[in-house]
C-alpha cells in the first residue's frame, strides 16, 4: 500500500495517549498549510500512519482528523487497523478535503469488550501535506498559490480558460491531420497516392480545405428553423469536446480526473446525438431529417452495449475514474483489460463496434450515407457550420482511440516502468504521453482501415447487430466478469491472462499476418505504370 | 450455401471481416499504381508511350519536297501548304497543320513519299509523321495551328538524290523535337496574330449605322429585298433577317415564332432582335415596309428612321430589353467533403 502512496501523511506520535504528535514530512516536499481544497487522485492514497500507542490489535480502529473537513463538511474519519502495538495505518483514496487549521489526529479503537479507547495527538504540532500536480484542474489551485496577490476566483477562472484553450485549440488541427491521414490511408488501400500537393507530401491539405470551407457562403435555407440550425453544430461539437475532460493522456495530463469519469464519458457523448438530430430536423429537408432520425435510432441503440461493455471494466476495477482504470491495468499487454479475462476481450470488441456506430463511422455511416441521403443530417449546411460536423466526426476518431487506449489498452503505462518511477520526472510523463498517443494512433488506423474495408450496413442489419448480438453479449460480459472477479483465484487469473494474450494476441496476430502475406502475394504480379515510376511521393 | 445459425454467423462475421482487413492491409503495403502526372513521373510520359502512338504531327522541312501529297490527301483539310515561285525558284511560304481539326487518321503519313532516318528510331520514318507529343490542352484555340514556316519566311523544297546515290536514307531530327519547338512557338506567336486577324475581320464587317444606313447600301438592300418579297411575305424571310440564336430576348421562345409574329402583325415591335443589332432591325423594317406596299425608296427612309430611333451609332440597341429571368435558384448547400 505504501508503494502507491504518493500522498502520504505520516504521523509519528511519541506518546499517543494525549501526548505529543509530530508530523513527519517527506524531506523533498514543501509543506502546504492552508485552507484550500485538496483532492486525491488516481493511484494515490492518503496514508496516515500513527506511531505511539499502545494500540490493540484486532480492534475496530479509525483515525479521525478533525482538522480535515471532508466532502460533506464533517471531520474526515478513516477506517484504520493496528499493524503493531505502536502503529496504526489508515488508508484512503478518492477524497476532497479541506484543511481547517487544526492538526489534531485522533485514533479511536473499539475494544472487543465494548469499551472505546481514544488517543489524541498534540494540537500544536504543525500538520502538513504536500500537493503535487495530479491533473490540469489542480493547476488552478497551484496557480492560486503562486499568485497570492490576485483574487483566487480570478486566477482560477483564468487558469481554467487557459486549460480550455490548450485542450480545444489543437482539436481542429487534430481533426485536419486525421482527415489527411485517412485520405492517405484510403489512397494506399486503393493503390492511389492521395493528397500530395499542399505542403510537404500533402500534409497541409487539411489547411487548404479548412480555409476553403471558411471562405464559403454561409447558407441557411429559407424554410429552416434558423436558430436551431445555427445552434446544432455547436451542440454536437460540445458533446465531443467535453469528453476531453476525462481522457487521461498521461499520469498528470488530464483536465479533471472525475470520480464519475466513465459515467461522464458515456453521458456527454449522448449530447452529440442531440446536435445531429437537431441539425437534421432544423434543416427542414427530407434528407437531413432522415439522416437525423437514423442517427438518433442508431446512436441511442448502441449506447446501451457501449455502456455495458465499459461496465465490465468498472466491475473489475471498482472505480469509475479513468485514472483508476488505467492504474488497475499493467504496462504489459497481458495486464491490459483487453486480455484480462475472456469477457473483457469480448467487451472490447462490443465497445469498439458500438463506438464505430456512435461515431457514424463506416460500416455504420447510415446517417450520412452519401449514396442515399446526399450528406445526411448535414446536407443543408455550408461553410463553417458544415465544417463543424466533419470536425466532430474526425476528432471522434481520436476520442474513440483515447477511450480505447485508456480503458482497454493500458493507457499511458510504459512497459518496465512503475507509476512511482514515472512520478520522479516529467520526462517519464512525456514518454507516457507518447505511449498513449501511439496506442491512440493505432486505434485510429484500425477505424480508418475498417472504413475502407467494409461496406455500409442496411438499417435492419445495423439494428439486428445491436439488439440481437451486441446487447445480450455485453450483458453476458458484465455477468461473466462479475463471476470471474468473484470466483476465479488469482493464480488462475494470472495464467488466464497470459494464455489469452498468447492465444488471441500472438496466435491471432500471426494468423492474420500470414493472411496479409498471402493476399499480398496473390497480386504481386500485377504491376502497372512501372515505367513512369509509380510510387509513393 | 447453408445459412449460418446464431453463433455460426458470429464466427462467420469475425472470419470474413478479418479476411477483408487482411486484403486491404495487403493492398496498403503495395506501391500505388497511379502516377503523379504531369510533373512527378520518373520519365516524361511521352517516353512511356508506344512507338506508334499518334500524337502531334510534325514535318521535317529539311527533307520536304513540297509535293503537297499530304495536303491533297487530308480528308478534312487540316494541312495548308503554299508554294510560290520566286527569283530563287519554288519555295514553300506556308506549311500549317491545324491540330485542332486533325483526327489523327494518318493518311498524310501514308501518302508522304519521302522516307527519312530519324534520330533514335529503328524504323524509317516519313517527312510528315506522328510524334509521341500529346499535351495539347490550351485556352486559346489558335495555339493549335502549328506553323512550320513562320509568316514572311520561306523554305526551299528538298531535292532527293538520284536512286543510285541513295544508299542511305536522309537523316532527320529525333521525332518530337520539331513538334515541341513549333508548339512552343505557336503558343507565343499565334494568339496575337489571331487577335489581329480577328480585329481586321470585324473591321471589314463594319455594322455601324453610318455604314448600314449609307444611302447606296440601304437602297441596294431595299431593292434586293423588294425583289424577294414580290407581294408575298413569308415569315422565313423575316427569320433570315433575325440573328437566329433563339435567345428569347424578344420575348418569343424562338426566332421562328418572332418571325411569324412579325409576319402576321401580332408583334409590331420589329426592333427587338438584340443579337441581330441594327442590321436585323433595318432588314426587318425594310421587309415590313415593302409588305405594306411601300416603294423601296420609301421603305429605306422609314427603316433608317426606325434604326436610328432604336440603335446607337455603333449599331448596338439603345434599350436593353429585359432578358428572361434565369431559372430560379434554390438555396441549398454545395455538398462538399467526404
Amino acid at each position: 500500500m505504501r508503494m502507491r502512496a504518493a500522498f502520504a501523511l505520516v504521523l509519528a506520535a511519541a506518546a499517543c495517549g494525549g501526548g505529543d504528535v509530530a508530523v513527519q514530512l517527506p524531506a523533498t516536499r514543501a509543506p502546504i498549510r492552508d485552507a484550500r481544497p485538496t483532492r486525491l487522485h488516481a493511484g494515490e492514497t492518503l496514508t496516515v500512519e500513527g506511531r505511539g500507542g499502545p494500540f490493540t490489535a484486532g480492534a475496530t480502529t479509525q483515525v479521525i482528523l478533525p482538522g480535515l473537513r471532508g466532502f460533506k463538511g464533517g471531520p474526515m474519519i478513516l477506517p484504520a487497523r493496528a499493524v503493531g502495538p505502536d502503529r496504526v495505518l489508515a488508508t484512503y483514496d478518492s477524497a476532497v478535503f479541506r484543511y481547517t487549521g487544526s492538526s489534531v489526529v485522533e485514533v479511536e479503537q473499539r475494544l472487543p469488550d465494548g469499551t472505546t479507547k481514544r488517543l489524541s495527538s498534540d494540537p500544536r504540532a504543525p500538520f502538513a501535506f504536500e500537493l503535487a500536480p495530479r491533473d490540469v484542474a489542480t493547476a488552478a489551485l497551484l496557480a492560486e498559490r503562486a499568485l497570492p496577490s490576485l483574487p483566487g476566483w480570478l486566477v482560477g477562472a483564468l487558469t481554467l480558460l487557459l486549460v480550455a484553450a490548450i485542450v480545444s485549440l489543437p482539436i481542429p488541427v487534430l481533426a485536419g491531420l486525421i482527415v489527411t491521414w485517412e485520405r492517405k490511408i484510403s489512397a494506399a488501400m486503393q493503390s492511389r497516392i492521395g493528397p500530395n500537393r499542399v505542403g510537404p507530401r500533402g500534409w497541409l491539405q487539411w489547411l487548404a480545405d479548412g480555409v476553403k470551407l471558411l471562405l464559403k457562403e454561409d447558407v441557411i435555407p429559407t424554410a429552416a428553423d434558423a436558430r436551431l440550425f445555427r445552434a446544432a453544430p455547436y451542440l454536437a461539437f460540445l458533446g465531443l469536446f467535453l469528453t476531453f475532460i476525462v481522457l487521461p493522456f498521461s499520469r498528470t495530463l488530464i483536465v479533471a480526473d472525475l470520480d464519475v469519469g466513465v459515467l461522464f464519458l458515456v453521458s456527454v457523448t449522448s449530447l452529440v446525438v442531440v446536435g445531429i438530430l437537431v441539425g437534421g430536423w432544423a434543416s427542414n429537408s427530407k434528407w437531413s431529417l432522415l439522416g437525423g432520425m437514423r442517427s438518433a435510432a442508431q446512436i441511442i441503440s448502441y449506447e446501451l452495449p457501449a455502456s455495458m461493455a465499459l461496465l465490465t471494466l468498472v466491475v473489475t476495477t471498482g472505480s469509475l475514474r479513468t485514472q483508476a482504470i488505467v492504474a488497475a491495468q499493467g504496462a504489459a499487454p497481458w495486464d491490459w483489460f483487453l486480455f484480462r479475462t475472456p469477457f473483457t476481450l469480448v467487451a472490447f470488441v462490443i465497445w469498439f463496434i458500438a463506438a464505430l456506430a456512435e461515431g457514424n463511422r463506416t460500416p455504420f455511416d447510415l446517417p450520412e450515407a452519401e449514396s442515399e441521403l446526399v450528406a445526411g443530417f448535414f446536407t443543408e449546411y455550408s461553410g463553417f457550420r458544415f465544417s463543424l460536423y466533419p470536425l466532430v466526426e474526425w476528432v471522434n476518431l481520436a476520442v474513440i482511440g483515447a477511450v480505447g487506449t485508456a480503458l482497454f489498452l493500458g493507457g499511458w503505462r510504459v512497459p518496465f516502468v512503475t507509476p512511482e518511477m514515472m512520478a520522479t520526472s516529467w520526462l517519464w510523463d512525456l514518454l507516457g504521453f507518447f505511449v498513449f498517443a501511439l496506442k491512440d494512433v493505432a486505434i485510429i488506423f484500425l477505424v480508418i482501415w475498417i472504413r475502407w474495408t467494409l461496406p455500409r450496413f442496411r438499417v435492419d442489419q445495423m439494428m439486428s447487430l445491436c439488439w440481437r448480438y451486441a446487447v445480450p453479449w455485453s450483458m453476458a460480459c458484465v455477468l461473466g466478469t462479475l463471476a470471474w472477479v468473484w470466483l476465479v483465484p488469482s493464480g488462475v487469473d494470472q495464467a488466464a491472462r497470459i494464455a489469452l494474450f498468447a492465444l488471441v494476441g500472438v496466435g491471432g496476430g500471426a494468423w492474420f499476418a500470414l493472411r496479409v502475406r498471402a493476399n499480398a502475394r496473390a497480386y504481386s504480379d500485377l504491376v502497372l505504370n512501372e515505367k513512369l515510376g509509380g510510387g509513393r511521393p | 450455401m447453408k445459412r449460418p445459425g446464431y453463433f455460426g454467423s458470429v464466427v462467420e462475421a469475425v472470419r470474413t471481416t478479418a479476411e477483408g482487413l487482411s486484403i486491404t492491409l495487403a493492398q496498403y503495403f503495395r506501391r500505388p499504381t497511379t502516377v503523379q502526372y504531369p510533373d512527378r513521373t520518373a520519365v516524361p510520359v511521352r517516353e512511356s508511350l508506344p512507338s506508334r502512338y499518334r500524337g502531334f504531327l510534325e514535318v521535317d522541312l529539311a527533307t520536304c519536297t513540297a509535293c503537297k501529297a499530304c495536303e491533297r490527301d487530308c480528308p478534312i483539310d487540316v494541312i495548308r501548304i503554299d508554294v510560290e515561285k520566286r527569283d530563287e525558284g519554288r519555295v514553300m511560304s506556308r506549311f500549317d497543320i491545324d491540330l485542332g481539326k486533325c483526327m489523327y487518321c494518318g493518311i498524310c503519313v501514308e501518302s508522304c513519299p519521302v522516307e527519312v532516318r530519324a534520330e533514335g528510331e529503328a524504323e524509317p520514318q516519313k517527312v510528315i509523321r506522328f510524334t509521341r507529343e500529346f499535351e495539347g490542352a490550351t485556352t486559346a484555340f489558335p495555339t493549335l495551328t502549328f506553323r512550320f514556316i513562320k509568316p514572311g519566311e520561306a523554305a526551299p523544297p528538298y531535292k532527293p538524290p538520284k536512286k543510285a546515290e541513295a544508299a542511305e536514307l536522309p537523316p532527320s531530327p529525333a521525332r518530337g523535337e520539331i513538334a515541341r519547338r513549333v508548339r512552343a512557338e505557336a503558343r507565343v506567336e499565334n494568339p496575337p496574330a489571331f487577335a489581329a486577324a480577328l480585329a481586321q475581320t470585324l473591321a471589314d464587317r463594319d455594322e455601324s449605322l453610318p455604314r448600314l444606313l449609307a444611302p447606296e447600301v440601304l437602297a441596294a438592300r431595299a431593292r434586293e429585298l423588294a425583289a424577294k418579297v414580290d407581294g408575298d411575305f413569308p415569315s422565313a424571310l423575316v427569320a433570315e433577317a433575325l440573328a437566329r440564336t433563339d435567345c428569347e430576348a424578344c420575348g418569343w421562345p424562338s426566332c421562328g415564332d418572332y418571325a411569324r409574329a412579325i409576319a402576321s402583325g401580332a408583334d409590331a415591335q420589329t426592333w427587338k432582335c438584340l443579337p441581330g443589332a441594327a442590321k436585323a432591325t433595318r432588314d426587318v423594317a425594310l421587309l415590313v415596309q415593302l409588305r405594306r406596299g411601300a416603294s423601296p425608296e420609301r421603305a429605306a427612309a422609314a427603316a433608317a428612321d426606325l434604326v436610328r430611333m432604336h440603335h446607337r451609332a455603333d449599331g448596338s440597341p439603345k434599350t436593353a430589353l429585359a432578358l428572361p429571368a434565369p431559372i430560379a435558384s434554390t438555396s441549398s448547400s454545395t455538398g462538399g467533403g467526404q
